[in-house]
C-alpha cells in the first residue's frame, strides 16, 4: 500500500540528521512491538523525539505525537501523498498506476475522493444496519455452543471482510484468498518482487470485476464509481483499478484489526465486560475509546521541498511515517493514555485527521455497533484461553494474527 | 476584520472576528466555537463544518462547487441554508455574517 518499508537498513544516517534524533525502530520486526504492539506505541512517546529519524525499513522519519501530525496532515502541498509504490530505480507493479484517491493531493484528491464520500456517508450506510446484525448472528451461532473460537478466523475476519466485499461489489467466495494477498500487499516483511507480484494478482482479480460492471450494473460501490464524473470525464479503466485497489486493501485490513484488539481488551477486563452488558447505551463511547486505545493504521507523507517542522529540519524527498496509533498515546491530548476511560471529549487519531482521513469510517462504527451490541447479548463472559495467548504482527498496519477465546 | 456570529443549535452564540481571505470555518475553529468539527481540514471532503447561513449573506456567497455540493448531500438535517464553511471565504461583504450550527454537530 505503500513505499518501501522492507528490510534494508541505512550503513550511514543521511548529514541533515543531528544524532539525537536517531532512534531505532523497525516498524515490522521490532521485537517489543510484536510482543504488545499498542504498548510499544506508548514506550515510543516515552522514550522517542516526537519526530524521529530510524536507520531501519529503508530509512525514514517517524511523527508520533497528536499536534505534530495533524499539522503535517493539514498541509498537504509540503507534506504529499503522492509517491512511488517501488522502491528508487524499480519499475511500478503496474505504469502509470495510483492508488485513489489515496496517493494524490488536494485539489485533484478532492475531485477523486468525491464520488466515494456519498456512498459511504452515514446516512447512505444506515439502511445496512440489518444486514450486518444478520451476518454478526450467524457467524454466533456457528461457535456459541462450543463455548470457545479463535475470535480472528472465527468472526473479525469473516464479518467485516464479507459484508465489505459484497458492499463494493467483490466476490464473496473468495474470502481465504483475498484476506491472504490484503496481509501481504500491506506486510513490511514481504520484499519488492513478491509485493510487487501480490499488487498485479489484487489488480487482475479487480480487473475481472470491473469488466463485469461495465456490462452490467449492479447495487454496489464499483458500479457507482463506473457512473461517477471526476474532473468532467468518467473514470478511465486505470483510475477504477486505483480506487479498487484502495477499497480492497482499506476494506480487508482494518476492522478485522479493528475488531480483534478491542475484544481482546473485553476479554482482559471482565467489570467493563458486565458494564457495557448492562447498558449496552455505553457502546458508542466505548468503541470510539477502544478505538483510541488501539489504532491500526499508519501513513506516510513524502516531502515535496526542505521544510523546518517543529524545529526539525527536513529535506525535500524525505519520508514521513505518521504513526497514528502512537499518537492515541500523547499524554498532552489524552491524560493517563493507557487507561480506558468512558467521556474522553478528545478526539482521537486512528481514522486520521486533514483530507485522507479514513473514508470508511461510518460503515467502521456501524460495523462495530451493531458486533458489540449482538456478541454482549449473546456470549457469556469471555476470557483470553491461557494455553494460547494472541500474537501479533507489524508493519503499516498493527494486526493480530490469532485471538482464542473461552467463555464456558 | 469581519465580524462573524455562530449559533449553537441550542441557541448559544459565539461572535468571533474573522480575518480576510481564511476561510468561515478556519475563523470558528481558531476561536474554538464547539460544533465546528472540520475533521478534514478544509478540503470539502467530511461535512463537519456544515452551518445554516442566513439572509442576506447566504444571497451574497458564491454558489457551492460539486464536491461542496456532493458533501453537502452526506450531512444531516440539511435545510436549503446549508452550507460547508470550509468553502466559504471571509471578504469584507461578509461582514455580520450569522452560521447556525445543525444539531448533529453539537450533540454528539
Amino acid at each position: 500500500m505503500q513505499p518501501d518499508s522492507g528490510s534494508h537498513r541505512l550503513d550511514t544516517i543521511p548529514a541533515h540528521v543531528p544524532p539525537e534524533l536517531v532512534y531505532d525502530y523497525d516498524n515490522a520486526r521490532d521485537p517489543r512491538m510484536l510482543e504488545d504492539p499498542h504498548a510499544r506505541m506508548r514506550s515510543l512517546i516515552l522514550e522517542a523525539p516526537p519526530l524521529f529519524f530510524s536507520p531501519c525499513n529503508g530509512g525514514q522519519w517517524f511523527a508520533t505525537r497528536k499536534k505534530l501530525i495533524m499539522d503535517i496532515t493539514m498541509n498537504p502541498a509540503v507534506y504529499s501523498n503522492v509517491f512511488r509504490l517501488a522502491p528508487e530505480g524499480q519499475p511500478e507493479p503496474e505504469q502509470g498506476f495510483r492508488m485513489l484517491p489515496i496517493m494524490t493531493d488536494p485539489p485533484e484528491h478532492t475531485a477523486y475522493r468525491a464520488p466515494l464520500n456519498q456512498p459511504l456517508s452515514a446516512k447512505s450506510l444506515a439502511g445496512l444496519e440489518a444486514a450486518i446484525r444478520a451476518m454478526t448472528n450467524e457467524l454466533i451461532d456457528q461457535v456459541l455452543d462450543a463455548g470457545r473460537c479463535d475470535f480472528f478466523s472465527d468472526i473479525a475476519e469473516p464479518l467485516p471482510v464479507t459484508l465489505f466485499m459484497k458492499l463494493a461489489g467483490m466476490p464473496t467466495d473468495r474470502l481465504v484468498e483475498f484476506r491472504h494477498l490484503a496481509t501481504q500487499a500491506t506486510s513490511a516483511t514481504v520484499d519488492h518482487e513478491t509485493r510487487s507480484a501480490t499488487f498485479k494478482q489484487i489488480a487482475g482479480i479487480l480487473a475481472e470485476t470491473i469488466k463485469s460492471r461495465q456490462e452490467k450494473r449492479e447495487e454496489d460501490l464499483i458500479s457507482r464509481l463506473l457512473d461517477a464524473t471526476i474532473q468532467g470525464h468518467p473514470p478511465t479503466f486505470q483510475e477504477m483499478l486505483g480506487y479498487s485497489v484502495t477499497l480492497f486493501l482499506g476494506g480487508l485490513e482494518t476492522v478485522v484489526n479493528a475488531l480483534s484488539f478491542g475484544v481482546r481488551h473485553l476479554a482482559r477486563d471482565q467489570e467493563l465486560q458486565a458494564k457495557l452488558r448492562a447498558d449496552p447505551s455505553l457502546l458508542p463511547g466505548a468503541i470510539e475509546e477502544l478505538l483510541r486505545l488501539y489504532g491500526i493504521a499508519s501513513t506516510p507523507r513524502r516531502l515535496t521541498r526542505d521544510e523546518v517542522c517543529h524545529g526539525v529540519q527536513l529535506k525535500q524527498g524525505d519520508m514521513v511515517l505518521l504513526l497514528l496509533p502512537a499518537a492515541n498515546y500523547d499524554d498532552t491530548a489524552f491524560p493517563n493514555p493507557e487507561q480506558f476511560i468512558l467521556g474522553r471529549t478528545e478526539p482521537h487519531m486512528t481514522f486520521n485527521t486533514g483530507p485522507h482521513r479514513c473514508v470508511g469510517l461510518n460503515l467502521a462504527r456501524l460495523e462495530m455497533k451493531v458486533f458489540y451490541q449482538e456478541w454482549l447479548k449473546r456470549i457469556p463472559p469471555f476470557r483470553l484461553d491461557p494455553q494460547a495467548p494472541p500474537r501479533f504482527m507489524g508493519g503499516f498496519n498493527l494486526a493480530i494474527t490469532t485471538l482464542p477465546l473461552l467463555w464456558k | 476584520m469581519v465580524r462573524i456570529t455562530f449559533i449553537e443549535a441550542d441557541g448559544k452564540e459565539h461572535e468571533v472576528e474573522a480575518e480576510e481571505g481564511q476561510s468561515v470555518m478556519q475563523a470558528a475553529v481558531n476561536n474554538l466555537v464547539p460544533g465546528i468539527l472540520a475533521e478534514c481540514g478544509g478540503f470539502a471532503s467530511c461535512a463537519t463544518c456544515h452551518a445554516y447561513i442566513d439572509e442576506p449573506w447566504l444571497g451574497k456567497l458564491p454558489p457551492p462547487d460539486v464536491a461542496e455540493e456532493g458533501m453537502i448531500e452526506c450531512a444531516f438535517h440539511v435545510r436549503p441554508s446549508s452550507r460547508l464553511t470550509c468553502q466559504l471565504q471571509v471578504t469584507p461583504a461578509l461582514d455580520g455574517l450569522v452560521a447556525r450550527l445543525p444539531v448533529s454537530q453539537t450533540e454528539e
